[in-house]
């Protein structure tokens, strides 16, 4: 037998994605990739379809057309859990914290080996991280900061192991302060290999710390590359992004 | 110049900690497009809901065609003439698009059903909610509000709106979630619609409010940020910042 070099599958591939929402058709052939250890920057301006790119990927709202492959196997239409078993994580713009457990009970719900029985991430690396979380463990979610939901949200993510986390609306609604740390805490998961995209309408400090840059542009995707190539075009960028 | 069909000063409502709108003024000129532009969660659908009474504001003055409408009831505003859309579609799906404005127009008039004995009544509603389809361009209004694309439903609401006569309109998000085709023919409308009314566009699609807005302000954080001609909001550096974000924030 030939020894044939294969080189791991992209996290995501997927390709000519059509999503649509009842009779409007929201994603017009979408291709969007991330690499291992990536952090893809996923950018537009409201509606033109980000949210749904997420939810497309995750198995929450399945492409009409087009397809999905997570780690090189076809997960089209697959159901979310079965999609996060794939080492994806989501952290909601909504973000999602409960208001009856604490930061504690958020943290261990979440903790899951995650691919190939890898377990990087424990309750005390967790807290390592976000020393806010520490300070606040036995608090309720209800009684948390925005600030500290978010980095509660991110936490949970990494409970999971994931080989992914998915930031959408990252620093939405933050403090200049937090949103630096949040942006710390991105910077962090770059450097510990978790890949990423992250959707966030600060750009300049987005297109800084990404890999690989995506602009959707009301469901068709302008601009995919290098974000140094993407602030390089101040035309494009005022167009789909700016002023 | 002429007098301002709608002054705003210094409105402000909190929710809470949350400035969501914190001391804004502009004016609403007849025959102008004013667009309020800013990223998410600048206050924008906030102050819309301040000028139709849909949140009665915490501090400031509202000021309609010479009249304090401060803090009155969404019913009131309407009827002095401030027709407002909403950022997601809000048609009656089981009536057809004829009945949808009819009813907009029968709410306008403060007629409730059991009150309306008057055939000459019932002929000025109808001749309201047909001119109203009419102006908007949408035919065979015989059709299931229900069953119209989403494009049509929007057209839909706006036609609702007029058939309330208002001076004043307040559109939000008029252009979200639709195809390319249908933005074309909705921004075309606005554009015709400002000729004869005051209009205030809160909008994300940069290109229709920078062809059609006679001016622009620009909201961050609840205030306002600019306000000017569509080429001096371009312009500032302020403006690009808030919406392309600095440095200063990175790690």
């Amino acid at each position: 037998m030939i020894d044939v070099y294969e080189p791991e599958p992209a996290l995501i591939d997927a390709r000519g994605l059509h999503t649509f929402y009842g009779a409007s058709h929201i994603l017009h052939g979408v291709d969007f990739a991330v690499g291992r250890g990536e952090t893809v920057a996923l950018l537009g301006r409201n509606g033109m379809g980000k949210t749904t790119l997420l939810r497309s990927l995750l198995g929450l709202t399945p492409p009409r057309h087009g397809n999905v492959r997570i780690n090189g196997v076809d997960m089209t239409g697959a159901p979310p859990h079965r999609v996060a078993r794939e080492g994806l994580a989501l952290v909601p713009e909504g973000r999602g914290i409960f208001a009856k457990l604490t930061v504690r009970e958020h943290l261990q719900l979440a903790a899951r080996l995650g691919r190939h029985g890898r377990m990087d991430w424990t309750l005390d690396r967790v807290l390592d991280t976000f020393p806010r979380l520490a300070e606040r463990l036995h608090q309720s979610g209800a009684l948390l900061s925005g600030g500290e939901q978010q980095m509660l949200t991110i936490g949970r993510a990494l409970m999971t192991n994931p080989d992914l986390i998915i930031l959408d609306e990252a620093t939405e609604g933050l403090s200049p302060r937090l949103a630096k740390e949040i942006w710390a805490i991105i910077r962090r998961l770059r450097e510990s290999r978790i890949a990423s995209v992250i959707v966030d309408k600060n750009f300049a400090v987005l297109s800084a710390l990404a890999d690989h840059a995506v602009l959707l542009v009301k469901g068709r995707v302008a601009f995919a590359g290098e974000p140094a190539r993407l602030k390089a075009d101040p035309a494009l960028l005022r167009r789909h992004l700016g002023v | 110049m002429a007098e301002p069909v709608l002054t705003v000063r210094d409105v402000a409502r909190q929710f809470g900690g949350l400035k969501a709108v914190d001391g804004v003024s502009l004016e609403l000129f007849a025959g102008e497009i004013h667009a309020v532009i800013g990223p998410n969660g600048a206050g924008k659908t906030t102050l819309i809901n301040l000028l139709s009474g849909d949140l009665a504001p915490t501090a400031g003055s509202i000021r309609f065609g010479g009249r304090e409408i401060t803090g009155a009831a969404p019913e009131r505003i309407a009827r002095l003439g401030i027709g407002r859309s909403y950022q997601r579609v809000n048609v009656f799906a089981g009536f057809s698009a004829f009945e949808n404005c009819r009813l907009a127009a029968q709410a306008r008039l403060g007629h409730g059903l059991g009150l309306l004995r008057q055939a000459r009544d019932v002929r000025t509603l109808d001749k309201a909610a047909e001119a109203a389809l009419a102006r908007v361009r949408l035919e065979h209004g015989e059709r299931i509000a229900g069953t119209l694309s989403h494009g049509e439903q929007r057209q839909l609401e706006i036609a609702m709106t007029l058939a309330t006569a208002p001076r004043a309109l307040l559109l939000d998000e008029p252009l979200a979630g639709m195809g390319a085709e249908e933005s074309e023919r909705m921004t075309a409308l606005i554009a015709e619609l400002g000729r004869d009314h005051a209009v205030l566009l809160v909008e994300h699609d940069m290109d229709a409010v920078f062809r059609i807005a006679h001016t622009l302000t620009v909201m961050v954080d609840g205030k306002v940020l600019e306000s000017g001609a569509p080429e001096a909001i371009r312009a500032s550096a302020a403006v690009q910042e808030a919406y392309l974000g600095s440095d200063e924030a990175a790690p």
